[in-house]
């Protein structure tokens, strides 16, 4: 059966987050007054953040997961992350742990324990700074993770499937990126094929469409090519799916949303990060 | 008259981590309470894996099975002060900060703990989760508890919570048996959930399950067999790759 290989040390899987830093990124989402490049490198921070936690043991980090982010924009493409992880691709998780660029305060509201919220400091590290600048050259950033993945399927054959999960707000720049789209869906390991999240984020979140069915009405060719390319979500998401989120999901629903705002967002990166779940 | 009983244990880690890395605990009586003792209390905690320090958590919720009382109107005060030792062994220790924002949701254990009084010939038991007791009379497996058929695991099981922010309520999580009768011949198995899976995976076959482990914890250098046995099993996808801990208590 699919996607049930064990998580282990010995036989870690891998998040790669393919992040759309073109100018565009730089615009404001209504609902929370943040640049999408800012609000999308707080969720990408959080979400390290608590991958790290939830491979934390009392000797250590244990490695899990690799993890990567590559984006793409006015420097075309290559690794997003910082300090001393940057230029590389994938990084086990306890390296990640390590090295934050910087350790920052955040505020954050918390229950005060008579019913009210009080502000607190929590530390908050930082991985990825937020960039928004340039075109928007996806067909390259496909052709990057497809490299970077078959390389680690290449040494990790028996893994859980890679997860891929590609934010973005535009139009592919460099042509159309179907073809390694499809290229990267077909990568597999013994488990499964890789799962490819297409989340399109809107900063004023009109229409917003998730995780559709085929009878979906997609807007226009562009949505279709995103829609196209996205996987089909796996039993055990969509299981996720219901059980926290409350979204009742048909058998042909896909990873891939349109205009989503952050939230849905971060509810598409939930979802799509759920195999942390499976940690033995 | 006194029963008597004797007791084979072993505890092992999954397979792929170090012996270290086991974050099941046991508790069992010393050779001279065995000897001397009418009451003697057994328990088996089964960490969880995705807390940290679970190895602490389960190792004294065991120990202190012993001495304290965990009867449901004392149970509340009791895991506070266990967790209160815990919060003193893990803050004395300097940590990065993923281990400390990991230590705030605390730490979790499924427990299993087992008093026999051998003089009245009877036991009791009280359980939180999934580890399991089972009891067997002229072959014959005559009760389990608190998990009744493989049909009852699931992969979130109730849990002893350091924090009691996360603590599930007592009164419906924790379940207890009282006044059970043992007598001479039985065969008491507490299993950490894995082998317990197994356990009702064969009995569900019109097996005895129970023979193989009492084979098997007979010879002198059980711990090699067991654990090749474990290994194959997992290997064989018969049984769940995790900690496996496993008393068996014959009592005479």
């Amino acid at each position: 059966m699919a996607y049930s290989a064990e998580i282990s040390r010995n036989n870690p899987s891998c998040f790669l987050f393919v992040i759309d830093q073109s100018g565009s990124m730089a615009d404001e989402y209504v609902s929370i007054r943040k640049p999408k490049s800012e609000a999308l490198a707080d969720v990408i921070n959080r979400m390290l953040q608590q991958l790290v936690i939830k491979c934390a043991k009392s000797e250590g980090v244990r490695d899990y997961y690799y993890v990567g982010v590559i984006g793409y924009g006015a420097n075309g493409v290559r690794p997003a992350f910082g300090g001393s992880l940057s230029g590389k691709n994938l990084v086990p998780i306890s390296e990640i742990a390590n090295n934050p660029v910087r350790i920052e305060e955040r505020i954050k509201r918390v229950p005060d324990g008579a019913g009210g919220l009080v502000d607190t400091k929590v530390k908050f590290p930082i991985w990825f700074d937020p960039v928004a600048d340039g075109g928007t050259p996806m067909t390259e950033a496909f052709r990057k993770a497809n490299t970077i993945i078959a390389d680690w399927l290449n040494s990790h054959p028996n893994c859980f499937p890679p997860v891929v999960i590609h934010i973005t707000d535009g139009e592919s720049t460099d042509g159309d990126p179907t073809e390694e789209m499809n290229k990267l869906t077909s990568q597999a390991s013994n488990d499964g094929n890789v799962i490819l999240f297409n989340l399109h984020t809107n900063a004023r979140s009109v229409n917003p469409i998730s995780f559709p069915g085929p009878e979906v009405q997609l807007p226009d060719q562009y949505a279709e090519m995103l829609f196209n390319g996205a996987s089909f979500l796996p039993d055990f998401m969509r299981k996720v799916a219901v059980q926290e989120f409350g979204l009742n999901l048909s058998d042909g629903a896909k990873a891939f949303v349109l205009n989503g705002d952050i939230d849905l967002i971060i509810t598409a990166i939930e979802i799509g990060t759920r195999p942390s779940l499976q940690l033995r | 008259m006194m029963l008597k009983c004797s007791y084979k244990y072993i505890s092992i880690a999954k397979v792929g981590n170090s012996v270290d890395e086991n974050e099941d605990s046991i508790l069992v009586p010393s050779s001279s309470e065995l000897e001397r003792e009418p009451v003697i209390k057994f328990a088996i905690s089964d960490g969880a894996t995705e807390s940290s320090f679970s190895k602490e958590w389960s190792s004294l919720l065991v120990s202190c099975y012993k001495d304290m009382p965990f009867d449901i109107a004392n149970l509340p005060l009791t895991i506070n002060a266990i967790s209160e030792r815990w919060q003193l062994k893990t803050s004395a220790i300097e940590l990065p900060w993923y281990a400390q924002q990991k230590l705030e949701n605390g730490a979790f254990a499924t427990f299993l703990g087992i008093t026999l009084n051998l003089e009245e010939q009877t036991f009791e038991s009280v359980s939180i989760g999934d580890c399991t007791l089972f009891q067997v009379r002229n072959d014959e497996l005559i009760r389990s508890f608190p998990i009744t058929s493989i049909e009852d695991f699931g992969n979130t099981p109730s849990l002893f919570a350091t924090n009691s922010k996360f603590q599930t309520d007592y009164e419906k999580s924790v379940k207890y048996l009282k006044g059970e009768a043992i007598r001479s011949g039985d065969l008491l198995i507490l299993a950490s959930d894995a082998l317990a899976m197994w356990l009702f995976k064969r009995l569900s076959e019109g097996e005895k399950p129970w023979l193989i482990l009492f084979i098997l914890l007979k010879y002198e250098n059980y711990q090699t067999d067991f654990s090749d046995w474990i290994f194959n099993k997992i290997k064989d996808k018969e049984m769940k790759n995790d900690d496996i801990s496993v008393i068996l208590i014959n009592i005479e």
